[in-house]
Protein backbone atom coordinates (compact mmCIF):
# COMPACT_ATOMS: atom_id res chain seq x y z
CA UNK A 1 0.00 0.00 0.00
CA UNK A 2 1.40 3.33 -0.99
CA UNK A 3 1.60 5.92 1.74
CA UNK A 4 0.64 8.55 -0.81
CA UNK A 5 -2.97 7.66 -0.15
CA UNK A 6 -2.63 9.55 3.08
CA UNK A 7 -2.07 12.79 1.25
CA UNK A 8 -3.27 12.51 -2.33
CA UNK A 9 -6.17 10.14 -2.92
CA UNK A 10 -6.12 8.54 -6.35
CA UNK A 11 -8.83 9.39 -8.82
CA UNK A 12 -10.46 5.99 -8.39
CA UNK A 13 -10.34 6.10 -4.63
CA UNK A 14 -11.19 9.63 -3.56
CA UNK A 15 -14.72 10.24 -2.45
CA UNK A 16 -15.88 13.69 -3.47
CA UNK A 17 -19.67 13.46 -3.49
CA UNK A 18 -20.15 13.32 0.23
CA UNK A 19 -19.81 16.71 1.84
CA UNK A 20 -17.13 17.36 4.42
CA UNK A 21 -19.72 17.56 7.17
CA UNK A 22 -21.16 14.20 6.15
CA UNK A 23 -17.68 12.70 6.34
CA UNK A 24 -17.21 14.20 9.80
CA UNK A 25 -20.52 12.71 10.89
CA UNK A 26 -19.54 9.31 9.51
CA UNK A 27 -16.29 9.35 11.45
CA UNK A 28 -18.17 10.40 14.58
CA UNK A 29 -20.65 7.55 14.24
CA UNK A 30 -17.97 4.96 13.46
CA UNK A 31 -15.69 5.86 16.34
CA UNK A 32 -18.58 6.07 18.78
CA UNK A 33 -19.77 2.65 17.65
CA UNK A 34 -23.08 4.04 16.48
CA UNK A 35 -25.13 2.81 13.58
CA UNK A 36 -25.10 4.60 10.25
CA UNK A 37 -28.44 3.20 9.08
CA UNK A 38 -30.12 6.61 9.23
CA UNK A 39 -27.43 7.97 6.91
CA UNK A 40 -28.02 5.20 4.41
CA UNK A 41 -31.72 6.01 4.41
CA UNK A 42 -31.00 9.67 3.69
CA UNK A 43 -28.52 9.12 0.86
CA UNK A 44 -29.19 8.34 -2.77
CA UNK A 45 -27.34 5.54 -4.58
CA UNK A 46 -24.38 7.62 -5.69
CA UNK A 47 -23.87 8.92 -2.17
CA UNK A 48 -24.08 5.41 -0.72
CA UNK A 49 -21.37 4.31 -3.13
CA UNK A 50 -19.33 7.31 -2.07
CA UNK A 51 -19.91 6.45 1.58
CA UNK A 52 -18.60 2.95 0.93
CA UNK A 53 -15.52 4.39 -0.79
CA UNK A 54 -14.92 6.78 2.09
CA UNK A 55 -15.18 4.02 4.68
CA UNK A 56 -12.79 1.87 2.67
CA UNK A 57 -10.34 4.76 2.42
CA UNK A 58 -10.43 5.34 6.18
CA UNK A 59 -9.97 1.64 6.90
CA UNK A 60 -6.93 1.58 4.63
CA UNK A 61 -5.65 4.80 6.17
CA UNK A 62 -5.91 3.37 9.67
CA UNK A 63 -4.30 0.14 8.52
CA UNK A 64 -1.33 1.94 7.04
CA UNK A 65 -0.89 4.10 10.11
CA UNK A 66 -0.93 1.11 12.43
CA UNK A 67 0.80 -1.60 10.38
CA UNK A 68 2.83 0.47 7.97
CA UNK A 69 4.27 -1.31 4.96
CA UNK A 70 3.15 -4.68 6.33
CA UNK A 71 -0.46 -3.73 5.82
CA UNK A 72 -2.26 -5.38 2.92
CA UNK A 73 -5.80 -5.79 1.64
CA UNK A 74 -6.29 -9.15 3.36
CA UNK A 75 -6.11 -7.43 6.73
CA UNK A 76 -9.44 -5.82 5.90
CA UNK A 77 -11.16 -8.46 3.80
CA UNK A 78 -10.45 -11.43 6.08
CA UNK A 79 -12.78 -9.93 8.67
CA UNK A 80 -15.56 -9.11 6.25
CA UNK A 81 -18.76 -11.13 6.20
CA UNK A 82 -20.85 -11.41 3.05
CA UNK A 83 -24.10 -9.46 3.10
CA UNK B 1 5.59 42.24 8.78
CA UNK B 2 3.63 39.66 6.83
CA UNK B 3 0.42 38.45 8.46
CA UNK B 4 -1.28 35.14 7.79
CA UNK B 5 -4.90 35.02 8.88
CA UNK B 6 -6.67 31.97 10.19
CA UNK B 7 -10.21 31.66 11.53
CA UNK B 8 -11.32 29.43 14.37
CA UNK B 9 -14.98 28.54 14.68
CA UNK B 10 -16.52 26.86 17.65
CA UNK B 11 -19.97 25.46 18.05
CA UNK B 12 -19.97 26.02 21.76
CA UNK B 13 -19.48 28.98 24.00
CA UNK B 14 -15.88 30.13 24.32
CA UNK B 15 -13.94 27.19 22.91
CA UNK B 16 -12.56 29.37 20.11
CA UNK B 17 -11.35 31.89 22.69
CA UNK B 18 -9.64 29.20 24.70
CA UNK B 19 -7.99 27.80 21.57
CA UNK B 20 -6.61 31.19 20.58
CA UNK B 21 -5.59 32.13 24.08
CA UNK B 22 -3.63 28.89 24.53
CA UNK B 23 -1.92 29.27 21.15
CA UNK B 24 -1.20 32.98 21.36
CA UNK B 25 -0.77 33.31 25.13
CA UNK B 26 -3.23 36.17 25.14
CA UNK B 27 -6.19 37.52 23.24
CA UNK B 28 -5.51 40.93 21.75
CA UNK B 29 -9.07 41.97 21.05
CA UNK B 30 -12.26 40.55 22.36
CA UNK B 31 -15.82 41.62 21.74
CA UNK B 32 -19.21 40.00 21.96
CA UNK B 33 -18.88 38.09 18.73
CA UNK B 34 -15.19 37.94 17.76
CA UNK B 35 -11.81 37.61 19.37
CA UNK B 36 -8.37 38.12 17.83
CA UNK B 37 -5.04 36.65 18.80
CA UNK B 38 -1.61 37.09 17.30
CA UNK B 39 1.20 34.57 17.15
CA UNK B 40 4.56 35.96 16.02
CA UNK B 41 6.49 33.39 14.03
CA UNK B 42 9.51 35.56 13.38
CA UNK B 43 10.39 39.22 13.05
CA UNK B 44 8.85 39.18 9.57
CA UNK B 45 5.90 36.79 9.90
CA UNK B 46 2.90 36.60 12.19
CA UNK B 47 -0.24 34.49 12.33
CA UNK B 48 -3.42 36.30 13.27
CA UNK B 49 -6.33 34.24 14.55
CA UNK B 50 -9.96 35.26 14.41
CA UNK B 51 -12.21 33.39 16.79
CA UNK B 52 -15.92 33.24 16.05
CA UNK B 53 -18.79 31.46 17.73
CA UNK B 54 -21.07 29.85 15.19
CA UNK B 55 -24.11 31.62 16.61
CA UNK B 56 -22.57 34.91 15.42
CA UNK B 57 -21.55 33.75 11.98
CA UNK B 58 -24.31 35.54 10.11
CA UNK B 59 -22.77 38.85 11.12
CA UNK B 60 -19.90 38.37 8.69
CA UNK B 61 -19.65 38.32 4.93
CA UNK B 62 -17.47 35.30 4.33
CA UNK B 63 -17.67 35.77 0.60
CA UNK B 64 -15.51 38.84 1.09
CA UNK B 65 -13.34 37.47 3.90
CA UNK B 66 -12.58 34.02 2.53
CA UNK B 67 -10.07 35.02 -0.17
CA UNK B 68 -7.94 36.61 2.56
CA UNK B 69 -8.08 33.81 5.10
CA UNK B 70 -5.47 31.09 4.75
CA UNK B 71 -7.56 28.42 6.40
CA UNK B 72 -10.18 27.48 8.95
CA UNK B 73 -10.34 25.46 12.11
CA UNK B 74 -13.66 24.10 13.34
CA UNK B 75 -14.08 22.92 16.93
CA UNK B 76 -16.86 20.75 18.28
CA UNK B 77 -17.40 18.60 21.37
CA UNK B 78 -16.54 14.95 20.76
CA UNK B 79 -19.01 13.88 23.46
CA UNK B 80 -21.91 15.76 21.95
CA UNK B 81 -23.13 14.83 18.48
CA UNK B 82 -25.44 17.85 18.48
CA UNK B 83 -22.39 20.11 18.58
CA UNK B 84 -21.61 19.12 14.99
CA UNK B 85 -24.82 20.66 13.66
CA UNK B 86 -23.91 24.35 14.15
CA UNK B 87 -20.71 23.97 12.13
CA UNK B 88 -21.96 21.71 9.33
CA UNK B 89 -23.28 24.35 6.99
CA UNK B 90 -20.21 26.56 7.28
CA UNK B 91 -17.83 23.64 6.76
CA UNK B 92 -19.62 22.68 3.56
CA UNK B 93 -20.00 26.29 2.40
CA UNK B 94 -16.29 27.08 2.77
CA UNK B 95 -15.06 23.80 1.37
CA UNK B 96 -17.42 23.77 -1.60
CA UNK B 97 -17.48 27.41 -2.63
CA UNK B 98 -13.99 28.52 -1.72
CA UNK B 99 -11.96 25.31 -1.55
CA UNK B 100 -10.56 26.55 1.73
CA UNK B 101 -8.09 24.48 3.75
CA UNK B 102 -9.96 23.16 6.80
CA UNK B 103 -9.17 21.30 9.99
CA UNK B 104 -12.11 19.88 11.93
CA UNK B 105 -11.03 19.15 15.50
CA UNK B 106 -13.09 17.23 18.00
CA UNK B 107 -12.45 18.53 21.49
CA UNK B 108 -11.79 15.94 24.17
CA UNK B 109 -11.06 16.30 27.87
CA UNK B 110 -8.85 13.27 28.22
CA UNK B 111 -7.06 11.39 25.46
CA UNK B 112 -7.11 8.26 27.61
CA UNK B 113 -10.91 8.19 27.44
CA UNK B 114 -10.81 8.37 23.67
CA UNK B 115 -11.62 5.12 21.88
CA UNK B 116 -9.42 6.22 18.98
CA UNK B 117 -5.71 5.52 19.58
CA UNK B 118 -3.40 8.44 18.89
CA UNK B 119 -1.50 6.56 16.23
CA UNK B 120 -4.72 6.53 14.21
CA UNK B 121 -4.95 10.27 13.88
CA UNK B 122 -1.51 11.65 14.55
CA UNK B 123 0.33 13.53 13.24
CA UNK B 124 -2.01 15.11 10.74
CA UNK B 125 -5.40 13.59 11.41
CA UNK B 126 -7.72 11.74 9.08
CA UNK B 127 -7.95 12.84 5.50
CA UNK B 128 -11.36 14.23 4.59
CA UNK B 129 -10.24 15.45 1.20
CA UNK B 130 -7.10 16.98 -0.26
CA UNK B 131 -7.73 20.24 1.63
CA UNK B 132 -9.29 19.01 4.84
CA UNK B 133 -8.37 16.90 7.86
CA UNK B 134 -10.18 15.61 10.92
CA UNK B 135 -8.40 15.29 14.24
CA UNK B 136 -8.79 15.50 18.00
CA UNK B 137 -7.55 18.00 20.53
CA UNK B 138 -7.54 18.85 24.19
CA UNK B 139 -7.75 22.64 24.44
CA UNK B 140 -5.42 22.49 27.44
CA UNK B 141 -2.76 20.69 25.40
CA UNK B 142 -0.86 23.48 23.68
CA UNK B 143 1.32 21.06 21.73
CA UNK B 144 -1.79 19.47 20.23
CA UNK B 145 -3.11 22.89 19.22
CA UNK B 146 0.20 23.72 17.57
CA UNK B 147 0.05 20.44 15.66
CA UNK B 148 -3.32 21.52 14.32
CA UNK B 149 -1.84 24.79 13.13
CA UNK B 150 1.09 22.96 11.54
CA UNK B 151 -1.27 20.53 9.84
CA UNK B 152 -3.30 23.40 8.40
CA UNK B 153 -0.15 25.10 7.14
CA UNK B 154 0.95 21.83 5.52
CA UNK B 155 -2.37 21.61 3.68
CA UNK B 156 -1.83 25.14 2.40
CA UNK B 157 1.73 24.38 1.31
CA UNK B 158 0.72 21.13 -0.39
CA UNK B 159 -1.89 23.02 -2.34
CA UNK B 160 0.80 25.35 -3.60
CA UNK B 161 3.08 22.51 -4.62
Amino acid sequence: METDILNTPSETQKSNILTLSQKVEILFLLFHGLKINHLLDELDNSHVIDLQKFMWEKTVEIGIKTLGKDFNRDEITKKMTPS
Amino acid sequence: MRIGELTVFSSQNDSHQKFIKNICNKIEIISNDICIGRLPISGQLMLQFYGINMKDVNNYSFDLLSPKVLGYIFLFNWDDKDSIEPIREMIDHLSTNFRSPIIVAAMVNNYDDLSVPKKFYEPEGFLLDSLARFTFCDLNDTSALKKIIASLINIILNRMA
